[in-house]
């Protein structure tokens, strides 16, 4: 998070406002006004190929000023993968060699003085979602539009597996507990699962094996997500990653119980649809997963111009006060590693930590009469409200447009043509 | 503040906070007079920079008590702000949104696209892809790279002046089919800099026809031996401020206000580390292990070379320098036994949450073992991209040396005087020692090397300034930023043999107070600790027992005037690899006996 201290958000009943935008230019299929469900098909787009050049010369074995005369399709004409591009004059087909393009599109240059064809690629269709339930209060012509409905909003601090939706289900009864593999049924297939503390490694293989669209969870293992994703996570940008189901993490690595508010604001709507978006973006506009459920019928009218304007609510930044005497944070770094309580105090003076040095402090209480004295860049605010009429310190109205969205099919191709 | 009135206010904006310093006479001298910090703005919701910049000296002028810089809402000068009638002279670096990433395309790696790639690290860029002709992978692939790396500028490179080489053109196709926009708001396209064989360029500008045309400077290769760095990197510099810097938002109002041109920060770096070699015959070997990248860079009176690391960081990173390092390697430096699966979460934790601080003994050994790895990944890596320290005479031919096997790259310690280390790990190291610790496990420097710290993280500050005023910039650099830490000696050849084995004597006189010399013997294996407080001199008087090197021949004693610090003077009789691979229980004791010698503090938690 730029500027503000870290903070995640847990909350219900609140206004958010989602930026939905094609990589490239399209068709906007909605507008203004328009009330959309989840899955709504909102834009969509039919992104320019891009230009793939091929060495016709170079794979034939001829002059450059020979290669127009041996491409055999024509300029403007399509053309399939692995179809003849061109061809050497040869003897009666005896001797001739080929030269056959690499992917399907349409032959936009052919170039006698490097001997290269360009063909450009065709890519398929890439089609956005509305992501929430609610209405549209803008529209980008041709980009995309902005969608503000209401809905229970939780976030994570690392999602693998990009957007995904399915049918919310509690697995485990309380936000310490572990998921294991016995309390994965074959019902829970297509379904967004709601862990506990962590998840095993043979739960995880489980859920693969049996389609979970996603699995929320407070902590995971290293060597389970390596394996899940086949590869080492080494650097926290995610969300291209093709893996289900998605995983998205609220705690951290290794066991690290879930904020119960979170957990019971999941819980509570728990056999409703869910949208899941599993990415991360650690860098430069920080960009945190989410667990979205809507709203189905939203009492009311339009988000506010503020909201539509991107302008912050207090829930995303953490009150303008960030970090402050009442807050409820969750401890990051061991000692207290995972451990939530609320600020009691702020140490004006740094504070002497044996073996570390000294480094500005802030002293937690933690359930049970016991206080963590830890450095401040190890606590994590957890904001949010459980909805309802003055329920909360905070505001009730969040916006977390700021991160562009990106859906599924709109994920970078692996060979991007 | 008397007499010369010259103030100057340089603001760093890195890519979460920007830093300004005050600089300005105190008695006699330049001194930095006060520091302030205030969140970049860079991204939204301000999506402004001189929204940081300007809380930054508001700070800085409440601590000063005068007006520094005005800055009029609204209002956009003409002129810079002294001149506007401002106290102060504006200077700037930045590194914030991205600092400069570029993409190089050359046709050979090791040779063209090698010194297309130095002339964009030693303007400062962040190198974000290297694309060559001779690359195995199918245009399309290379299509994806050159998309997927999101540059800020393309560098394209290729062929001698004058040589016959249809490939470079092939590689201009390919840039322009990648059609790449600028990755800002604007979508600009992305400018291309071509510095390659200086008689095609008709036929590049031909391929660009229908798009913006490229920007021609002069070949970074003229002739196969010979290289031309500093036109592509002036016009890089160019690019900077006038494609990059303009585009990302707030950029043009910073700019205007500046009395210099800003600098990317490691370019203004490299700066400081110019005015450091001043006139030293020595080089200075300089390290920055940042939470992305790791920069290494040699200055000596050659100039600056300067080597990126990317990936190899201590925070969004951190796991490729495990990877890269393999796990074995980051836990053979902990003392206490971790568990690896608890190593590996510990690891991803401080990925996902990089501002977080180690607040235990164990996290903290977990976070200097991997900057010990990042430190030696990192040096390899700027061995490997320095061809004058391949072992290669200066004499022999490029083309001599394709199809036979290169001797193993190697750093030539005795030119390296004086190793600073800067960056965050190594700056809020508990104690000293612990830093000067990471620089020679890290390192592993032979000879005899000084040690120091640029612990405020000045450097880019006072580079840039150095543009405008070297003598201040000189003065602030020695007073307020270079901190030492002492000096370490190895011998530079070891031909093996058992631990024990005595490698050389040692005589260290005080220069400043009578009597406390100290003498003895540096055994294989040992690592020997003579304290020598901050401000101290000495002499150090090495003799080698058997044909060993010690700097100045094999079996030459070597003597130096050494300055002391909080590690003092460490003699190093350990593996220049360190016994790599090697049992981790007998290791540990090792390790434990080490840390013991020069008095760092292990007592670790349960």
């Amino acid at each position: 998070v730029t500027g503000g201290h870290p903070t995640l958000l847990a909350a219900a009943g609140v206004r958010i406002v989602r930026r939905r935008r094609l990589p490239a230019a399209g068709d906007v299929l909605v507008a203004v006004g328009e009330r959309v469900a989840p899955d709504r098909i909102v834009a969509r787009a039919r992104p320019p190929g891009a230009m793939v050049p091929v060495n016709v010369a170079y794979e034939l074995d001829i002059a450059p000023s020979e290669v127009p005369d041996a491409v055999v399709v024509p300029l403007g004409a399509e053309v399939a993968r692995g179809a003849p591009l061109a061809r050497t004059a040869g003897l009666w087909g005896l001797l001739r060699s080929y030269c056959y393009a690499p992917v399907t599109g349409v032959v936009r240059d052919v170039s006698a003085s490097s001997g290269q064809v360009v063909i450009e690629a065709t890519v398929p269709a890439v089609e956005l979602t509305a992501l929430i339930a609610g209405t549209v209060i803008g529209v980008e012509p041709g980009r995309g539009v902005d969608v503000c409905g209401r809905a229970t909003l939780v976030q994570g601090v690392l999602g693998v597996g990009g957007e995904v939706s399915g049918r919310l289900v509690a697995a485990v009864a309380r936000p310490e507990d572990l998921l294991s593999a016995e309390l994965i049924g074959p019902e829970l297939g297509g379904c967004v699962v709601l862990g506990g503390a962590s998840i095993t490694g043979a739960a995880l293989h489980r859920a693969r094996e049996i389609g979970v669209a996603a699995v929320i969870t407070g902590g995971i293992d290293d060597t389970d997500l390596t394996d899940h994703l086949g590869r080492e996570l080494n650097v926290a940008v995610t969300g291209q990653e093709d893996v289900r189901p998605a995983v998205v993490v609220t705690g951290g690595f290794g066991r690290v119980g879930q904020d119960p508010h979170a957990f019971d604001l999941l819980r509570r709507r728990a056999g409703e649809l869910a949208s899941v978006r599993a990415a991360t973006r650690i860098r430069a506009g920080a960009e945190r997963p989410e667990v979205i459920v809507s709203e189905s019928d939203p009492t009311d009218g339009p988000a506010d111009s503020a909201l539509a304007s991107g302008i912050d609510g207090d829930i995303r930044a953490g009150g303008d006060g960030g970090l402050s005497l009442g807050r409820r944070v969750r401890i990051v770094a061991a000692p207290f590693r995972g451990r939530i309580g609320q600020v009691v105090e702020l140490s004006q003076r740094p504070h002497a930590f044996a073996e570390v040095g000294t480094l500005p402090a802030v002293v937690v209480a933690l359930p049970g009469e016991q206080r963590a004295i830890v450095p401040r860049a190890n606590v994590e605010l957890l904001a949010g409200s459980s909805g309802g009429a003055g329920s909360a310190d905070e505001a009730d109205e969040a916006d977390a447009s700021g991160a562009q969205d990106v859906p599924p099919s709109a994920r970078r191709p692996r060979e991007e043509v | 503040v008397s007499g010369d009135e010259r103030l100057y206010v340089v603001v760093d904006c890195g890519s979460t906070t920007t830093k300004a310093l005050l600089i300005g006479r105190r008695g006699e001298r330049f001194r930095a007079l006060a520091r302030s910090e205030a969140p970049t703005t860079v991204e939204a919701p301000q999506e402004d920079v001189t929204v940081g910049v300007r809380s930054a000296l508001a700070e800085l002028e409440r601590r000063a008590g005068f007006p520094l810089v005005p800055w009029p809402d609204g209002v956009a000068p003409s002129e810079p702000a002294v001149a506007a009638g401002g106290r102060a002279t504006l200077l700037a670096t930045s590194s914030a949104a991205g600092g400069l990433q570029m993409t190089v395309v050359g046709l050979v790696r090791g040779l063209t696209l090698a010194s297309g790639e130095r002339a964009a690290l030693g303007a400062g860029a962040l190198v974000g892809e290297l694309v060559a002709f001779n690359d195995p992978d199918s245009p399309l692939e290379r299509i994806a790279r050159l998309r997927r790396s999101q540059p800020d500028a393309v560098l394209l490179c290729g062929g001698t002046d004058g040589g016959k080489t249809p490939q470079v053109l092939a590689l201009a196709e390919l840039i322009a089919a990648a059609d790449l926009r600028s990755r800002h708001a604007t979508r600009e396209p992305v400018p291309v800099i071509y510095a390659g064989n200086a008689t095609l360029r008709d036929a590049v500008a031909t391929v660009f026809s229908d798009r913006e045309p490229p920007l021609f400077v002069a070949n970074v290769r003229p002739e196969l031996e010979r290289e031309n760095l500093a036109p592509t990197r002036d016009r890089i510099h160019e690019v900077f401020l006038h494609n990059v810097m303009t585009q990302a938002p707030g950029y043009a109002a910073l700019q205007q206000r500046c009395a210099a041109p800003p600098l990317p920060t490691p370019a203004a770096f490299a700066s400081a580390l110019e005015l450091l070699v001043g006139e030293e015959d020595a080089e200075v070997l300089a390290v920055d292990v940042g939470g992305a990248t790791t920069d290494v860079y040699t200055a000596g009176p050659a100039g600056v070379h300067r080597s990126v690391s990317a990936n190899l960081g201590l925070s969004f990173s951190v796991g490729n320098v495990c990877q890269a390092a393999g796990w074995e390697r980051i836990a053979r430096w902990l003392t206490v036994p971790i568990a690896d699966e608890e190593l590996r979460n510990a690891i991803r934790n401080k990925m996902i949450r990089p501002t977080t601080v180690p607040a235990t003994a164990s996290d903290l050994q977990i976070e200097q073992a991997v900057v010990r790895e990042a430190l030696r990944l990192a040096l390899d890596h700027h061995v490997a991209t320095r061809p004058d320290l391949r072992g290669l005479r200066p004499a022999e031919p490029a083309t001599a040396r394709l199809g036979r096997s290169a001797p193993a790259p190697r750093i030539d310690w005795r030119r390296i005087g004086l190793v600073v280390g800067s960056g965050g790990p190594l700056a809020h190291a508990p104690q000293p020692v612990q830093a000067g610790l990471m620089l020679i496990d890290g390192l592993r420097p032979r000879g005899i090397t000084s040690l120091a710290m640029d612990e405020q993280f000045l450097f880019p500050h006072l580079g840039v300034l150095a543009t405008v005023d070297r003598e201040a910039a000189r003065q602030v650099l020695f007073a307020d930023s270079l901190v030492p830490l002492g000096v370490v000696a190895a011998p530079l050849t070891d031909r093996g043999g058992r631990d024990g084995t005595e490698l050389f004597s040692y005589v260290l006189r005080p220069r400043d107070r009578d009597g406390g010399v100290r003498r003895g013997e540096v055994r294989r294996g040992e690592l020997v600790a003579l304290p020598l407080a901050t401000g101290e001199r000495a002499q150090l008087e090495l003799r080698p027992s058997g044909p060993r090197d010690l700097g100045a021949g094999t079996g030459v004693e070597v003597q130096a005037l050494v300055l002391g610090g909080p590690v003092g003077v460490l003699l190093d009789g350990r593996d220049p690899d360190l016994g790599w691979p090697r049992p981790r229980l007998s290791w540990r004791e090792d390790l434990k006996r080490w840390q013991a010698a020069v008095g760092v503090e292990r007592e670790v938690d349960a």
